[in-house]
């Protein structure tokens, strides 16, 4: 048991002794730039994906259209005239007897069905691109989380940058003088600022880059 | 139905709004109005008159 608390008690020692070592190379790292770069990836998703989103659906559109008009032509066939829409608003018109749309008429009910499905496949299409929603709306959940997330260790690693700043500068600090020079500077280094005082950003950056 | 009514599609998702016009479109509504939050919806209420109203 004595065995047990001795080395408990030491590696209480080495972590103490260690501590600037682990915080600097870890923590510090974490707070500046991976939270910072991970909030920075959802917002490039959410817009990739927004980007997609409308050229899907600008695709789509493109092939309502034609598909309505194909609707017109076959509605033309079916009268013996059929009138073909070409280039710069030209239209070519071609006229057809009874009996050969009679002969056409399954190509042309084959055409029609395949329209009716192609218009319920685009339509469908159309709905599931709410899944932006559902997705968007989650992404930017996260990025809520991780900003809160980057604040709260930017906080801690403050904190932490503070105290032993000023250890270092006074080895025989007593623990209330410590607790109020670390909030005098948690203030002065995030608190509410008016222009002219306190630290900006790099500021704080710097003082993390330092611990 | 009357077709030719007055609709304005409210929500704060620009994608949803398109995929609600793209619909009305055929069902074959042509007056669709847009706004992005309550207060363009307000907006454009004191404007003109609306038949229906979409709103998230």
């Amino acid at each position: 048991m004595t065995g047990r608390v001795k080395d408990l008690a030491l590696l209480i020692i080495d972590f103490r002794r260690d501590l600037k070592s682990k915080i600097h190379p870890e923590i510090t790292e974490i707070a500046i730039k991976y939270i910072s770069q991970a909030a920075d990836q959802l917002v490039n998703i959410i817009e990739a994906t927004e980007k997609a989103a409308n050229k899907i659906m600008d695709n789509l559109e493109n092939m309502q259209e034609d598909i309505e008009r194909m609707e017109k032509i076959l509605s033309s066939l079916k009268e013996g005239k059929v009138v073909v829409p070409k280039e710069k608003n030209e239209i070519v018109e071609i006229r057809i007897n009874g009996q050969t749309i009679k002969t056409i008429s399954p190509l042309i009910d084959y055409i029609e069905s395949s329209r009716k499905k192609f218009m319920s496949l685009i339509s469908d299409s159309f709905v599931q691109m709410s899944f932006q929603d559902l997705t968007g709306q989650r992404i930017k959940r996260t990025m809520n989380l991780v900003s809160q997330m980057e604040e709260k260790i930017k906080a801690m690693v403050i904190s932490f940058g503070i105290k032993l700043t000023e250890i270092e500068k006074n080895p025989d600090i007593s623990k209330k003088e410590l607790q109020r020079a670390v909030e005098e500077k948690v203030i002065e280094l995030t608190g509410p600022q008016k222009e002219g005082q306190g630290l900006d950003q790099s500021g704080i950056d710097e003082l993390l880059a330092n611990i | 139905m009357d077709l030719s009514m007055k609709v304005l599609v409210v929500d704060d998702f620009a994608t949803m709004r398109r995929i609600l016009k793209n619909i009305l479109k055929q069902i074959g509504f042509s007056n669709i109005a847009e706004a992005d939050d309550g207060k363009t919806a307000l907006t454009e209420l004191k404007k003109e008159q609306f038949d229906l109203i979409l709103c998230d």
